[in-house]
């Protein structure tokens, strides 16, 4: 029963699943997400991650922009089955419950320059 | 680039304005001078004082560049146009993005000739072109630009 410990806020599919093994640890409501690029967006090398639920697609940009080290005049967009772009607000339980195949929730996400 | 036809745009604007009836969400199917287009009053917000903005939204084919452009015009119930500063702060949320001009910029509309502000045709093009797979050409345009200008889409949309 060994304390928990995630080291980014991105957590594996396998800390997941290790999580919901474990005894004694509480059940967080995680949404696993496998991103896929549009266009000529770069491809993650991981593109399967677990997400605390509650995390809205605001949040998913953020940490897109840091890992694909967008510049400040570039723009990520994320799109549900390649064509509705969710209002950034939009959590990943409802997109989950409305979009989720299976155990996890595809999401197409694309770099482009920001207008210009 | 990726371009839409202005019959596929019709098409989509038909379709879209269904769901739109379906939900309530306002969206209305617009003929005007032979122009099919389609427009939304959306009130983005109210004030305590009781003076809201009033917000027209109105997605045009574009002839020369073959893709449909969002303009838009903000009042408040005064009637009294919102000047621009207040544009920006009210109504356009740019996260991070260094040159506002570059994407929303102002031009007469196309069929009123009134002043209005407008998404650029050229970046609905640069941005389309990354969506060859789309179902639903104006659905991606229209929720890829939204979030720019106080505009809502519902996820209901995509449901449908």
């Amino acid at each position: 029963k060994g304390a928990w410990l995630v080291k980014s806020e991105m957590a594996t599919c396998d800390d997941v699943q290790k999580q919901t093994n474990e005894e004694g640890v509480p059940q967080i409501e995680k949404v696993v997400l496998s991103l896929r690029p549009v266009g000529n967006t770069p491809q993650l090398k991981n593109k399967k991650f677990a997400v605390e639920s509650s995390r809205n697609v605001s949040w998913l940009v953020q940490w897109l922009k840091q890992k694909l080290k967008c510049e400040d005049d570039e723009n990520i967009f994320i799109y549900v089955q390649q064509t509705f772009a969710p209002h950034l607000d939009t959590q990943f339980n409802t997109l989950y419950k409305c979009f989720g195949t299976g155990d996890k929730l595809v999401l197409y996400y694309c770099k482009s320059p920001a207008w210009g | 680039v990726m371009t839409v036809s202005y019959d596929q745009f019709i098409l989509d604007c038909k379709h879209f304005t269904g769901i739109s009836d379906s939900l309530r969400d306002g969206w209305r199917l617009k003929q005007v001078d032979g122009i099919v287009y389609i427009a939304k009053t959306q009130i983005v917000q109210q004030n305590s004082d009781n003076t809201c903005i009033s917000c027209d939204y109105h997605v045009i084919h574009h002839v020369s560049y073959q893709v449909p452009v969002l303009y838009f015009t903000a009042c408040y119930n005064t009637g009294q146009v919102v000047p621009v500063d207040k544009i920006w702060s009210v109504l356009v949320s740019i996260d991070g993005i260094t040159d506002k001009w570059s994407m929303i910029s102002q031009t007469d509309h196309p069929i009123y000739s009134f002043p209005c502000y407008y998404v650029h045709p050229c970046h609905t093009a640069t941005l389309m072109k990354n969506h060859s797979k789309t179902s639903n050409y104006l659905l991606t345009y229209i929720t890829s630009v939204s979030p720019l200008v106080g505009l809502h889409v519902s996820i209901d949309y995509v449901q449908n």
